[in-house]
C-alpha cells in the first residue's frame, strides 16, 4: 500500500471524538519534555556549530518523528482545532522561552559575570579595578562585530560597518519595540 | 465558545500584558513597574478567561487545562519580557540600533563606544539603580540574594544543557 494512503486511512479511521483536555495537555507537555531530553542527549553525542538555529530544528524535528511514528502504528488522534491551538500556543511559546534561556547558557552575560565575582568576595567587597580586569576576559568588541558580520547582520568595508538587510530589519524591529514599549529612557539611562 | 476561549486564553493574557506594559511604561517611565503590571494584568486575563473555558470541566481535565493554560502564558511572558530586556541590556542591538541611526560606524568608533569601560560602568550603575549591588568606600558589594540564586540557577542549567567542553564562559551581547 502507498504510504500516503496508509496515512489517510489511518487519521480517518481513528474516532472523530473530542479528546479528553487531561490527555491533551499532557500529551503537549510531554513532547516538550521529551524534545528537551533529546537536546541534552544531542548535544552530549554531537555539538552543533551553530546551537540556536539547531535548537529550533531539533524542537521541530521531535514532534514530526512522534507525530510520524503514531500514524505507522494507526495510533494518530484526530483532535478538535481548539485542541490543536491549545497544544501549539503551550508547545511554540516553551520552545521559544527555552531557546531565549539557552542563550544565556550558551556564554555568559558580563553582568552576571560581575555578580558571581561579587558573590565570590564573600563580604569583602570588590574594588572598581578588580571588576575592570574580571570584566576584560570578555570576548573583545571586535571578535562581537565579526561575529555579527558572519553571520549576516552586518557588512564591513574598508573598516566601515553597515547594516545588512537582514541587520536592518532586525534594527528597525527593536526600534520600533523600543518606541512602542516605553524603553528609550532606560536605555538612555543605561537600564 | 468556551473551548476555543480556553484555548487562547494564554494569546488573551499576552496581549493583556503588553497593553499593561505600554500604558505603564508610557505614563510612568518606569520599565520594570510596567513589567510587573503588565505581567500581573496578563496573568489575570489568563485566570479570567481559564476560569471561564474550563467550567463544566471534571476535575482532572480541569487540572490540566489551568496547568498549560498559566504554563503557556508564562511562557509566552517570558518571551515578551525577553524582548523588552534585551532592548536594553544587549549590546548586539545596540550596535544595530545605532547603525541604523548613524547609517555608518568605523569599528575605532564602535570600540570606543563600547569599551571595557563603558560595559562596566553600564552595567554597575543598572545593578546599582536595582538595588542589586551597593558601593561603600570605593568598594562593590552583592545586595540582593535574589540575583546570586538566580546566577546559581543559571549556572545550573547550564551545566544541564551543555556539556563541559562547550560552555566557553565567555559572555554574550
Amino acid at each position: 500500500m502507498h504510504p500516503v494512503y496508509d496515512l489517510v486511512t489511518t487519521v480517518n479511521r481513528v474516532s472523530e471524538a473530542p479528546k479528553d483536555h487531561m490527555v491533551v495537555s499532557l500529551s503537549t507537555l510531554g513532547l516538550f519534555v521529551l524534545a528537551l531530553v533529546a537536546q541534552v542527549l544531542v548535544w552530549r553525542i554531537w555539538l552543533p556549530p551553530r546551537q540556536t538555529p539547531a535548537l529550533l530544528v531539533l524542537f521541530l524535528v521531535v514532534p514530526i518523528v512522534v507525530f510520524v511514528t503514531m500514524a505507522s502504528l494507526g495510533r494518530l488522534p484526530v483532535l478538535a482545532p481548539a485542541d490543536v491551538v491549545r497544544a501549539l500556543l503551550f508547545y511554540v511559546p516553551c520552545v521559544l522561552a527555552y531557546t531565549i534561556l539557552y542563550s544565556s547558557f550558551e556564554m555568559q552575560s558580563p553582568t552576571l559575570m560581575i555578580v558571581s565575582y561579587l558573590a565570590s568576595a564573600r563580604g569583602v567587597g570588590r574594588t572598581e579595578p578588580e571588576l575592570r580586569a574580571h570584566i576584560g576576559q570578555v570576548t573583545p568588541l571586535e571578535q562581537r562585530l565579526r561575529i555579527m558580520i558572519a553571520g549576516g547582520l552586518l557588512t564591513e568595508d574598508g573598516g566601515v560597518l553597515s547594516l545588512s538587510g537582514q541587520g536592518r530589519f532586525f534594527a528597525n524591529l527593536f526600534e520600533i519595540g523600543a518606541r512602542v514599549f516605553g524603553v528609550a529612557q532606560a536605555i538612555k539611562r543605561g537600564g | 465558545m468556551a473551548a476555543w476561549i480556553l484555548a487562547l486564553a494564554p494569546l488573551f493574557g499576552v496581549l493583556a500584558d503588553a497593553l499593561g506594559q505600554v500604558v505603564v511604561s508610557h505614563a510612568t517611565a518606569r520599565i520594570g513597574v510596567s513589567i510587573m503590571v503588565g505581567f500581573t494584568l496578563g496573568l489575570l486575563a489568563t485566570i479570567a478567561c481559564t476560569g471561564f473555558g474550563s467550567a463544566g470541566l471534571q476535575l482532572p481535565d480541569a487540572i490540566a487545562a489551568w496547568v498549560i493554560s498559566i504554563g503557556a502564558f508564562v511562557a509566552l511572558a517570558v518571551c515578551f519580557w525577553a524582548f523588552i530586556n534585551l532592548n536594553i541590556t544587549s549590546l548586539r542591538i545596540r550596535v544595530l540600533r545605532e547603525l541604523l541611526q548613524d547609517g555608518t560606524i568605523s569599528f575605532g568608533a564602535m570600540s570606543e563606544r563600547y569599551s571595557t569601560d563603558e560595559m562596566l560602568s553600564r552595567r554597575l550603575e543598572r545593578l546599582l539603580n536595582g538595588k542589586q549591588v551597593r558601593c561603600q568606600a570605593d568598594r562593590y558589594y552583592l545586595k540582593s540574594p535574589a540575583i546570586l540564586i538566580l546566577v546559581c540557577l543559571v549556572d545550573a542549567a547550564r551545566a544541564v544543557a551543555i556539556p563541559a567542553r562547550a560552555r566557553t564562559g565567555m559572555p554574550r551581547s
